[in-house]
């Protein structure tokens, strides 16, 4: 049964897919080298069975692991990311088994930044970076001028409804 | 309104002098006590550069004294700072979240007092202390920030009415002190009347250090167990000693308890030794929260406390903290003085049933990890881990069935816990940003997570676990409505 919540309705990039792809291929490779070279040294130094057998079974478990982040991850993570921000609200939905829903108010939003890596760079996407008092929320993957536009969007809407807050509870009070 | 730049109060020099020398103590000990004889070439330079530190030290806190100045204006507070490199900084009134007066027993031997002012930042500038300083400059502040805090267009009325005889009468009213009764109540409560155990354990194991106690402890024991009668006055004699120290710690915390509230602010005094004030704005509250460890549920008490976005004191002291053994009605009487515009709902609502079944059904990760190691180390024990099951099934059936919820038009109000039941009420506008979510397994029962964050310090994230997804829904569609509530 799902969770009967709208939808926001923008999408990011696609070529999100290709990137994590990339940076996740690249992490578990990292990963599972590490780990041969403890199983090498495993038989190498004649460790104890038990801890050459808890290596083979990290070594598994990572197989799997990259061919769920390699492969299916990706494509989940892209085609189940929503966001949608207007004037007073930045909604954000992501996830596909544990699905999330986020509301920040526009009034309560502290800073927006706009972030590139090498693999963005590659397909000339940005992270946007939402910050409130008490957390921060990336929406990822996103094309440049949409990005750069949303940065100024959200800065001039934020600094607009600036919360006073005691202007918040006067208002709620009254 | 006076706007000119005021040094620190000359005293404070003093105060950082004494706290220079108390802090350097040991060292102070060691280089010229323990090692005096010691004139090698080494200790000699230690001995020289701690001289030199001292001096270094001790200019700066009179050069400090020297430049360092504030200035007070009807909006805000101005620091000017630093000798050769100067920095001014200024901290508008409408940021400060809650204002603290600590008057430890040094401050009441000189007749001063000192006063913190929090904001809501973090960092090391989050606030503004005047450590030392005369009770008059510290009402004079106060007062400032106090009035700076009334919408300008309600100022004149204040004063207005501070003018009208008929209305002299202060407004500043004390809403609750507690009794004799109260402070019994609390020392027992508190398990402080036992606090002596482990202090004599210790004092024991301390002098054992030096003088081996084995052999007194064992004729002593020896003794006693020819002489069984014995047993019995000493342990009351221990009792009651124990019983007198617990209440004198009890008193010397809450013995001059004292909330008091007027139109805008809420005032919580205690301390009797240490006195401190803590004031927050009631538009500062972000929320209220009420614990109950297992021993108060008990006993019908409860732990009422404020959250502020500034810090709230340091260690123990608790400041933000309403009584902390207040019986139950009580309780929601105070807050519903002190903070009208706060509602209880009496009506929340219990979880699903079925949902126990998803909450039992979860992976016991603590449990697999403590069988796991068990079986490896004890493999004997076991039957320890049934034992752990058990008790965890019956922690959470318990959270299960304290949990519930409610949210009307402007409040959210949560409660859950197993051993400390905790209840959480905030005002929809206070709360910066909401989450709902829903897990594989969630989905299977038609439920979901809401989570939602409160500002304070440290900030202060509530989850609320398996509600309906119609709840999940409304409390989004809650949230969003904010925005026609809110006027901006």
């Amino acid at each position: 049964m799902y969770i009967n919540i709208e939808e926001p309705t923008k999408k990011i990039s696609p070529d999100a897919i290709r990137i994590w792809r990339m940076t996740n291929a690249i992490i578990e490779g990292i990963v599972l080298l590490v780990i041969g070279g403890l199983l090498f040294s495993g038989y190498y130094f004649d460790w104890k069975e038990w801890i050459v057998w808890i290596f083979w079974g990290l070594l598994s478990l990572s197989i799997f692991a990259t061919v769920y982040s390699v492969w299916f991850e990706p494509a989940i993570t892209q085609r189940t990311w929503r966001y949608e921000i207007d004037e007073d609200y930045i909604q954000l939905k992501y996830g596909r088994f544990e699905k999330h829903h986020k509301l920040i108010p526009m009034a309560k939003v502290e800073y927006v930044s706009t972030n590139q890596g090498p693999f963005l760079r590659k397909y000339d996407l940005y992270d946007l970076t939402i910050g409130t008092v008490t957390s921060s929320h990336k929406i990822p993957a996103i094309p440049r001028e949409e990005a750069i536009a949303l940065r100024a969007k959200i800065g001039f809407l934020a600094k607009l409804k600036d919360s006073d807050e005691e202007m918040d509870a006067a208002a709620d009070d009254n | 309104m006076t706007t000119e730049k005021q040094r620190y109060h000359p005293s404070s020099v003093l105060f950082q002098l004494y706290s220079l020398l108390k802090g350097s103590f040991f060292i102070i000990l060691y280089l010229f006590v323990l090692r005096s004889s010691q004139d090698t070439g080494f200790w000699q330079i230690a001995k020289a550069a701690f001289l030199a530190f001292l001096v270094m030290a001790t200019l700066k806190i009179l050069l400090n004294w020297m430049f360092n100045r504030y200035e007070l204006s009807n909006e805000a507070i101005v620091l000017y700072n630093g000798i050769f490199v100067k920095k001014q900084r200024t901290i508008g009134f409408k940021r400060i979240q809650n204002v603290q007066q600590t008057t430890n027993f040094l401050h009441r031997l000189l007749k001063l007092t000192s006063l913190t002012l929090e904001t809501g930042t973090s960092g090391d500038e989050a606030s503004v202390r005047f450590p030392v300083l005369a009770y008059q400059e510290a009402d004079r502040i106060k007062g400032i920030v106090e009035k700076a805090k009334l919408p300008e267009e309600l100022q004149p009325d204040r004063e207005e009415a501070v003018e009208l005889p008929s209305i002299t009468v202060p407004k500043r009213q004390i809403y609750f002190t507690p009794s004799k009764k109260d402070l019994i109540k609390a020392a027992f409560t508190s398990f402080s009347v036992l606090a002596i155990f482990p202090i004599l354990f210790s004092l024991y194991f301390q002098i054992d250090d030096f003088f081996n106690l084995d052999n007194a402890s064992r004729s002593v024991f020896h003794y006693l167990t020819g002489h069984l009668w014995l047993l019995l006055p000493i342990l009351l004699a221990a009792l009651l000693l124990s019983a007198m120290i617990g209440f004198i710690t009890t008193y010397s915390k809450y013995g001059k308890f004292e909330i008091s509230a007027d139109e805008d602010r809420i005032y919580i005094k205690k301390g009797v030794f240490t006195e401190s004030i803590f004031s927050i704005q009631k538009d500062k509250v972000q929320a209220i929260k009420l614990e109950q460890p297992f021993l108060k549920r008990m006993l019908g008490m409860v732990e009422v406390k404020l959250l502020s976005a500034g810090n709230v004191g340091d260690e123990a002291v608790e400041t933000n903290s309403l009584f902390p053994f207040l019986p139950i009605k009580d309780a929601h009487q105070l807050v519903k003085q002190l903070l009208p515009s706060y509602e209880f709902s009496d009506e929340m609502k219990p979880l699903p049933k079925n949902t126990l079944w998803l909450r039992l059904l979860r992976p016991y990760y603590f449990w697999i990890i403590a069988t796991a190691a068990l079986l490896y180390f004890k493999m004997e024990w076991a039957w320890l881990s049934a034992v752990l099951l058990v008790f965890l099934i019956a922690l959470r059936i318990a959270d299960f069935r304290f949990t519930q919820y409610a949210f009307n038009e402007r409040f959210v109000q949560i409660r859950k816990g197993a051993f400390v039941v905790e209840t959480f009420i905030t005002k929809r506008v206070k709360i910066q940003e909401i989450e709902v979510t829903q897990g594989w397994l969630q989905r299977k029962f038609g439920v979901a997570s809401l989570h939602f964050h409160n500002r304070g310090k440290p900030l202060h994230i509530s989850v609320l676990q398996d509600v309906p997804n119609a709840a999940g829904q409304q409390f989004y569609l809650w949230f969003k409505g904010r925005s026609k509530v809110v006027k901006l």
